[in-house]
C-alpha cells in the first residue's frame, strides 16, 4: 500500500475557536493509482494532501507513506521523505524564479546528491523531452506560458523518481485546454512509470480523467469510486 | 552549493535597487575602513622608520654606570665584547652598530634647549644614509629654497647635525657654531664648541630629542675610553622578532657575566630618575626593543586605531541593521519560495545557508567595490604628495605630506570582516525563514 490514513482529524485554531478541517479520514491508496481528491473549495482537499505530503501533521490519527508512519518522524526525516519518496506539483507552479528551467528541474537532484553532472543532465533531458520542453531548458520561468510552467513543475516533481506525486489543483491556474493536456501528461507518466499520482481538483472535466475519485465534503469522505 | 550561489547571486541581481543601495553602503564602510587602516599604518610605518633611524635599533643594549649614589651615566663598557656576543648569537642579524650617548644643553645665538647627544659611527649609520637635508626656508625666515651644507662634511672633528626645528629655536644656520655643555663622570661641567655641518628635515616628534655628532666627540667630551659606548643597536632582518631577540640576549649577556636590569618597557632616558635613586654601584645593562623606546608616542597609533575601530563599529552597526532589515523583507517576499524549497526536500540548515550566502555575497561584493575604490584613492593620494599645511599635524603624523600605507592584510580584513558582518546580521532572519513549516510558508506566501 502506498498511502494509508487511519482516523485522521485535523484542527486549525481560528482566533479563540478551533476549526476542524478533516473529520476522521480513513483512506488507502495503492501503488500506481491515479487518484483525484474531489470536492468544492474548503472541503479539506489541500489539507489532506498536505498531511500525505508531510507538510503538516494530523491532530489525531495516523498517516503512513510507503509503510512509514509520518506523524512521529522528525522534521529532518519528514524532509528526507519528501525529497526521496514524494514529488509535488502546485496550483501556481512555484518555480524558483531566478533559476532556468533546467536548474529548476535539477534542484531536487542536487539536494538529494549522489549523481554526477552527466547523470543529472541525462535524466533532466529525458524528462524535459517527455514534458515537451527540451527546447526551453535555458529559459527562465517568466518566459514561459502557464502550461509550460506546470510542465516544468511536473518534470521537477518526477526527477527524483518519487513513488508518489501529489498535485494540489494542478490545473486551477490554466485554461481548460491546457489543463486537459496537463492531466493527460500526468496520466501518461503514471501509466509509463507506475508512479502513484494523487491530485486534488474541483473541476469536473479534470476529475473525469481519474481512475479513482475520492470525494470530500466538509472534511469527510462521502464517496470513493474506482473506474 | 553552486546552485545556492546562483540563487543568491540572481536574487541580488533581481533586487537591483536594494542591492545597489546596500552594496554602496557596504562599499563606503569598506573604503572608510581601508582609509583609516592605511592612515594608521602610514603613521605607524613612519614612526618605525623615524625612530629606527634616529633614536633606536630594533633591539638596544644600553646601560647605566653608577660611580656613586644619586648619579647615573648612560654608558656601557666592554663594547667590543658585547658587539661580538651579539654577532655570534643573534640569528637573522641585519646590522650592529653603537652610539655614544650624552645629555646636556645645546646653546646657540638665538636660544638653547636640553637634548640627547648621539655619537654616531659614520660608516655604520643608516640615519646618515637616509636623512634628507632641509631647505634654508624651513628653518630661517626669508631663507632660500637651497639646501646649504653637505652631509659629507659631517664627521669632521666637532661637527654637529641638527634638525630644522632645532635650528629655528637656536637661531643658527649651516656653518654657525653651537656650544654643548654637559656634566662629566666626575661631576664637573664639560663643554665643546660644535660647527653645524648640516641641517636635516624634521622627522616629527623624534626630531625634538636628538642631535648628532661623530662618536669621538662624545668620548672626548666625557673623557671616555674607546671600549665604552652609550648603547649597542641591533637591526634585524625581521623586526617582528625584536622581543624574542631581546629575551635571548638577556640570557646570553647574563651568562657572560653582565648584570641585567629587569625589563622596563619605557625609553632609556625615562628610567634615569629611577636608576639615580637606586643604591648600587657599577654597570647594569638595560635591554629594550624599538617599541619600548617609542612607547611614549605610541599613543598616536593607538589613538588612530581606537578612532578607526570606533568609526567602523558605528558604521558597521548601521550597515548590520540595514542588512537585517533587508533580509527580513527578502524573507517576507520569498516566503512562498521558502515553502516550495522546503516542500521539495530542502532541509532547514540549507534554507538558512541559502539566505546567509546571499547576505555574505552582498557583503563581499560591497567590500570588493570598496577595496577597488580604496586602492585607487590611496594610490592617487600618495602620488599627489598632498602637503600637510598644519605644523602641529605634521609633528603629530611625523610627515610633511599625506602618506597612506595600504597593505594586503588591510584588504583581506575588509574582505573577511564585511561579509562576516553581513552574514551575522542576516543570521536571525535566515533562522526564522528556515524554521517555517512548509505548509505555513506556502500559505503565507499565497
Amino acid at each position: 500500500m502506498s498511502v494509508v490514513l487511519k482516523g485522521v482529524f485535523k484542527d486549525y485554531p481560528l482566533g479563540a475557536s478551533i476549526v476542524r478541517a478533516l473529520h476522521g479520514i480513513d483512506l488507502e491508496i495503492e501503488k500506481g493509482e491515479f487518484t483525484t481528491i474531489a470536492g468544492p473549495s474548503g472541503c479539506g482537499k489541500s489539507t489532506l494532501l498536505n498531511l500525505i505530503g508531510c507538510m503538516d501533521v494530523a491532530t489525531t490519527g495516523t498517516v503512513s507513506i510507503e509503510g512509514k508512519i509520518t506523524n512521529s518522524l522528525t522534521d529532518k526525516e519528514q524532509t528526507n521523505l519528501r525529497l526521496n519518496t514524494l514529488g509535488f506539483i502546485f496550483q501556481s507552479f512555484n518555480l524558483v524564479p531566478v533559476l532556468s528551467v533546467y536548474q529548476n528541474v535539477e534542484l531536487p537532484l542536487l539536494l538529494k546528491g549522489g549523481m554526477t553532472a552527466g547523470e543529472r543532465s541525462k535524466r533532466i533531458s529525458e524528462l524535459l523531452d517527455q514534458v515537451g520542453l527540451a527546447n526551453k531548458a535555458n529559459n527562465r520561468s517568466h518566459e514561459l506560458s502557464g502550461g509550460q510552467r506546470q510542465r516544468v513543475a511536473i518534470a521537477r516533481a518526477l526527477v527524483t523518481e518519487p513513488k508518489i506525486v501529489l498535485a494540489d489543483e494542478p490545473t486551477a491556474n490554466l485554461d481548460s485546454e491546457t489543463g486537459q493536456n496537463i492531466i493527460e501528461l500526468m496520466r501518461t507518466l503514471n501509466s509509463k512509470q507506475k508512479t502513484t499520482f494523487i491530485f486534488s481538483s474541483h473541476d469536473p472535466k479534470v476529475i473525469e480523467h481519474a481512475r479513482r475519485i475520492v470525494r470530500l465534503q466538509d472534511g469527510r469522505v462521502i464517496e470513493d469510486v474506482r473506474k | 552549493m553552486y546552485t545556492f550561489f546562483i540563487i543568491a547571486l540572481r536574487n541580488l541581481v533581481q533586487a537591483k535597487r536594494r542591492t545597489l543601495l546596500l552594496g554602496s553602503a557596504i562599499a563606503f564602510v569598506s573604503l572608510l575602513l581601508l582609509l583609516l587602516l592605511s592612515i594608521s599604518k602610514g603613521v605607524s610605518d613612519r614612526l618605525i622608520e623615524a625612530s629606527t633611524l634616529t633614536s633606536t635599533g630594533h633591539v638596544n643594549i644600553a646601560g647605566f654606570f653608577k660611580q656613586r649614589a644619586n648619579s647615573a651615566t648612560p654608558l656601557i663598557t666592554n663594547r667590543e665584547q658585547i658587539r661580538k656576543l651579539v654577532q655570534d648569537n643573534v640569528q637573522g642579524l641585519a646590522m650592529v652598530t653603537d652610539r655614544a650617548r650624552g645629555w646636556g644643553r645645546l646653546i646657540g645665538t638665538g636660544g638653547s634647549f636640553n637634548t640627547g647627544l648621539n655619537g654616531v659611527i659614520l660608516e655604520e649609520s643608516a640615519f646618515l644614509k637616509e636623512v634628507k637635508l632641509a631647505e634654508q626656508s624651513e628653518y630661517k625666515k626669508d631663507g632660500s629654497n637651497k639646501i646649504l651644507g653637505d652631509i659629507s662634511n659631517f664627521g669632521q672633528p666637532n661637527t654637529i647635525l641638527i634638525f630644522a626645528g632645532q635650528a629655528k629655536k637656536l637661531g643658527v644656520d649651516v656653518g654657525d657654531t653651537l656650544t654643548f655643555i654637559t656634566e662629566a663622570n666626575g661631576g664637573q661641567a664639560n663643554s665643546v664648541d660644535l660647527t653645524v655641518s648640516a641641517i636635516a628635515r624634521d622627522m616629527g616628534f623624534l626630531s625634538n630629542f636628538s642631535v648628532f655628532v661623530p662618536r669621538q666627540t662624545v668620548l672626548d667630551l666625557d673623557r671616555r675610553g674607546p671600549d665604552t659606548t652609550g648603547a649597542v643597536w641591533i637591526y634585524l632582518k625581521d623586526i617582528s622578532r625584536s622581543t624574542e631577540v631581546r629575551q635571548q640576549l638577556e640570557g646570553v649577556l647574563s651568562k657572560a657575566g653582565f648584570t641585567i636590569l629587569e625589563h622596563d618597557p619605557r625609553p632609556f632616558f625615562f628610567k634615569f630618575q629611577k636608576i639615580v635613586g637606586q643604591d648600587w654601584r657599577g654597570l647594569r645593562l638595560d635591554l629594550t626593543t624599538w617599541d619600548d623606546e617609542v612607547s611614549f608616542i605610541n599613543w598616536i597609533v593607538t589613538s588612530l586605531n581606537g578612532l578607526s575601530v570606533f568609526l567602523v563599529a558605528i558604521l558597521g552597526l548601521i550597515i548590520a541593521t540595514g542588512i537585517a532589515n533587508s533580509m527580513w523583507m527578502t524573507v517576507r517576499e520569498r516566503t512562498k519560495e521558502i515553502g516550495t524549497l522546503r516542500a521539495i526536500g530542502m532541509q532547514k540548515p540549507q534554507v538558512r545557508t541559502l539566505f546567509m550566502i546571499e547576505a555574505s555575497l552582498l557583503g563581499l561584493l560591497g567590500a570588493l567595490a570598496g577595496c577597488i575604490l580604496g586602492i585607487v584613492l590611496v594610490s592617487i593620494i600618495n602620488v599627489a604628495n598632498i602637503p600637510i599645511s598644519n605644523a602641529g599635524l605634521r609633528v603629530f603624523l611625523m610627515t610633511d605630506v599625506v602618506t597612506l600605507a595600504l597593505r594586503p592584510a588591510h584588504l583581506i580584513t575588509a574582505l573577511v570582516f564585511l561579509p562576516l558582518l553581513t552574514a551575522m546580521a542576516a543570521f536571525y532572519p535566515s533562522l526564522k525563514a528556515s524554521q517555517m513549516r512548509p505548509v505555513q510558508a506556502l500559505n503565507q506566501g499565497k
